[in-house]
């Protein structure tokens, strides 16, 4: 049993749309989870650049400002009148290079201190120089002072063109940090813009797929059963449903289907003959009514035919019922194998059945009567179940627009009639005339009975059927 | 208008007294909530000092007003000499220091820190004509004497690292003085302190022996100390220095003092 449901081939419906809706809400959900995080990431970056970058860049401003002193105060060393001013400036240019400010490249402050090393020889050069001491130096000493103090005043000239080209380095870098940081803000944000696009097309694929799948298996399902619902209601033709996917519309698939053919039984009970599957009387009268309405509407023949079988009685009397019921089986099947597609066979009662014959004039009905007339004849005598029997036949076609089924029936009964007076095993095709006048008895087609050897001679009906060569009647031998 | 009836004069009294008692309670407690008190060293002129009217004056103690005004709070200086500052913070007497903190491990299980209010290198002075020494040998001399404020980074290096004789001082000005009446050979210092004294035309005989010593205990970023008590201090005061940088107002107020940039 549990087996039986774990293979369960069609699922719920709820199901179906529980996963959609699951695929979209797991979608949605992972959606937001990327975006949410890139979001956070970039927050981060921008939170990372003002607690850490932008003080980076400041730090390397305030540098460069700082490397801008450092020059001044190298300027006031070297060409500096007073021994205070080059004093006071040199001390201050020996803290500033050491200052960790300049910590910002083992370069940077190798270049600084460089510098400053270079301002220390020049503060003593020049403070010796300068001093009250100094007057007592010999001219030569005096003259070496003076020549280092040029020497090394070129040499600063040459520190301050390093230094101005390590402050714009330093200014450049300030800048190169910012742009880095711009640009992985700006890349980071154009990754959001990527991934939420991609996001929003594959939710517009997603919604494709998930209205796909609605169609596929609830929309096309439902409009199937419901025109196989109106196929049945109008009792037009429908093919049967096919399986459908899920339980709920494969229940009503099979509901519709299983109606259908129960209400082709219920059509077929309320319609035919359960003995021999003719139209029953009142269905024959409808089925006439339809061809006659469709021969007048198209201006085209039509043939009803009566037909009796003749001593039935005996036979159910001499053989028994069900020898009876054979017979009226047999004879109908062999009826059946005549008859023209379009024809219908009905069973009016007893032994009684009509044709209808659509596109058929007085003669093609005449001699398909008569073709039935040999038949069956012929097919009885040969049959080892059933005795031979014979049958007699009225014809009436559609004259006039104005024919209606009773009176078409009624006469093609009188046609019978006149067969049966007439001695039976004859086809007949009424003829107006013996309306009014007494009928004369009527043209027999001479009984061919086929258990007498002699080929039977075909009478034609007086004067109608005189085009039928008595060759187109031969019965079969 | 007609008074509503009297109410006992004994309750009333009663009631009036228990006012009284509940405003002196909340304007006591609203008191000692509000005013921070600061730690403040006043012994070395011109970063922190006492002007003639008895105000407390200098970089550090401009420095701290500019925070507590950013922080809306009122502040209360609190003067004390350098080694009675850490202890006073752990006894949140006072709750914040504004003393030149180097960020050292020893102090950061005893306060909390700001971030940086400036940046800074210790130097050792002395005669000018050892100006071009090694300060590096000189402390390896045991024959000699080294001058130092007494619990600074630069006391805790010389006991680490000097094998000469340690003379320490509570405040910064005394070694000072006893290194110009010869009470020691060299005095080891913030550098930038240093700069200042040795400006002065009246110390021309003194100077930095060598280059800054070069150790990460003695270098770098220089704090304010918070007392440990009040760990909300910490983020507040270093949003206020954040403002501070951010407006330029640290900035003029290192104009003011220095002659460069020092932040």
């Amino acid at each position: 049993m549990l087996n039986q449901d774990s293979h369960n081939p069609h699922p719920h419906i709820r199901k179906l749309l529980l996963r959609l809706i699951a695929m979209l809400v797991v979608f949605v959900i992972s959606t937001l989870g990327v975006v949410t995080a890139i979001h956070n990431y970039s927050l981060q970056l921008i939170e990372t650049s003002q607690k850490e970058l932008l003080p980076a860049i400041h730090d390397h401003q305030r540098a460069a400002l700082n490397l801008e002193r450092l020059e001044r105060m190298g300027d006031l060393v070297v060409y500096g009148g007073s021994i205070t001013l080059i004093r006071k400036n040199a001390l201050a240019a020996q803290v500033l290079a050491f200052q960790p400010s300049f910590n910002l490249s083992p370069d940077t402050q190798k270049t600084v201190r460089s510098a400053f090393e270079l301002l220390r020889e020049v503060r003593h050069t020049r403070q010796k120089l300068l001093s009250s001491n100094g007057e007592r130096l010999s001219s030569i000493e005096r003259q070496n002072l003076s020549q280092l103090e040029q020497t090394l005043r070129i040499r600063w000239g040459e520190y301050k063109q390093e230094l101005f080209e390590l402050q714009n380095k330093i200014i450049s870098d300030a800048t190169s940090l910012q742009t880095a940081n711009m640009s992985q803000i700006t890349s980071t944000n154009n990754l959001i813009l990527v991934i939420a696009s991609g996001g929003v097309s594959i939710l517009l694929m997603l919604i494709f797929f998930i209205g796909y799948n609605l169609y596929k298996h609830l929309i096309t399902p439902v409009i199937k059963a419901s025109s196989a619902l109106t196929a049945l209601e109008q009792r037009s033709e429908h093919t049967p449903l096919t399986d459908a996917r899920y339980q709920e519309l494969h229940t009503i698939n099979k509901a519709v289907n299983s109606l259908g053919e129960t209400l082709a039984k219920l059509h077929d009970m309320a319609t035919r003959d359960s003995l021999t599957g003719c139209v029953n009387r009142g269905y024959f009268l409808e089925l006439a009514q339809q061809a006659l309405s469709n021969a007048h509407r198209n201006k085209t023949a039509m043939a009803l035919v009566m037909l009796d079988v003749d001593h039935f009685k005996k036979v159910n009397d001499q053989y028994g019922h069900s020898v009876g019921d054979d017979t009226l089986k047999l004879a109908t099947k062999w009826i059946r194998a005549q008859l023209p597609d379009e024809g219908v066979i009905g069973r009016l009662g007893g032994e009684e059945f009509a044709l209808i014959l659509p596109g058929y004039d007085a003669v093609q009905a005449v001699k398909l009567s008569d073709k039935i007339r040999l038949m069956i004849a012929n097919n009885s005598t040969d049959s080892g179940t059933i005795p031979a029997i014979t049958v007699s036949l009225g014809v009436e076609v559609v004259k006039s627009a104005t024919d209606e089924v009773d009176k078409l029936l009624s006469q093609a009964d009188k046609a019978l009639y006149q067969a049966k007076a007439s001695g039976r095993n004859q086809v007949i095709l009424f003829r107006p005339t013996e309306e009014t006048t007494k009928p004369t008895p009527p043209v027999a087609l001479k009984p061919a009975l086929p258990d007498l050897k002699e080929t039977a001679v075909h009478v034609t009906a007086n004067g109608i059927i005189s085009s039928v060569s008595a060759e187109d009647i031969k019965p079969p031998v | 208008m007609r008074t509503p009836k009297r109410l006992p004069s004994q309750i009333k009294a009663r009631l009036m007294a228990l006012t009284a008692i509940i405003l002196l309670a909340v304007s006591g407690m609203s008191t000692a909530e509000d005013v921070i008190k600061v730690g403040i060293s006043t012994s070395f002129k011109p970063f922190n000092y006492i002007d003639s009217s008895g105000e407390i004056r200098g970089f550090n103690a401009d420095v701290v007003r500019a925070i507590c005004e950013k922080m809306q709070a009122k502040c209360e200086f609190v003067a004390l000499t350098f080694p009675k500052i850490i202890p006073a913070l752990e006894r949140n007497d006072i709750q914040i220091a504004a003393s030149n903190f180097l960020k050292t491990p020893e102090r950061l299980k005893r306060i909390n820190f700001t971030d940086k209010y400036y940046r800074s290198t210790t130097s050792l002075i002395g005669p000018s004509e050892d100006s071009f020494k090694d300060p590096a040998i000189l402390l390896k001399q045991s024959n000699l004497r080294i001058l130092v404020t007494h619990e600074s980074a630069q006391w805790h290096y010389l006991k680490r690292h000097s094998q000469a004789e340690i003379i320490s001082y509570d405040a910064l000005m005394e070694a000072m003085t006893s290194l110009q009446q010869g009470k020691g050979d060299y005095l080891l210092m913030p550098t930038l302190f240093a700069l200042n004294y040795l400006q002065q035309p009246e110390n021309s005989h003194l100077d930095f022996i060598g280059l800054p010593i070069d150790d990460v205990s003695l270098e770098g970023d220089v704090h304010m100390g918070l007392t440990k008590a009040r760990p909300e201090l910490q983020n507040q005061v270093n949003q206020a220095i954040r403002q501070l940088v951010d407006s330029g107002e640290l900035r003029a107020l290192i104009d003011k003092y220095f002659p460069f940039n020092v932040y």
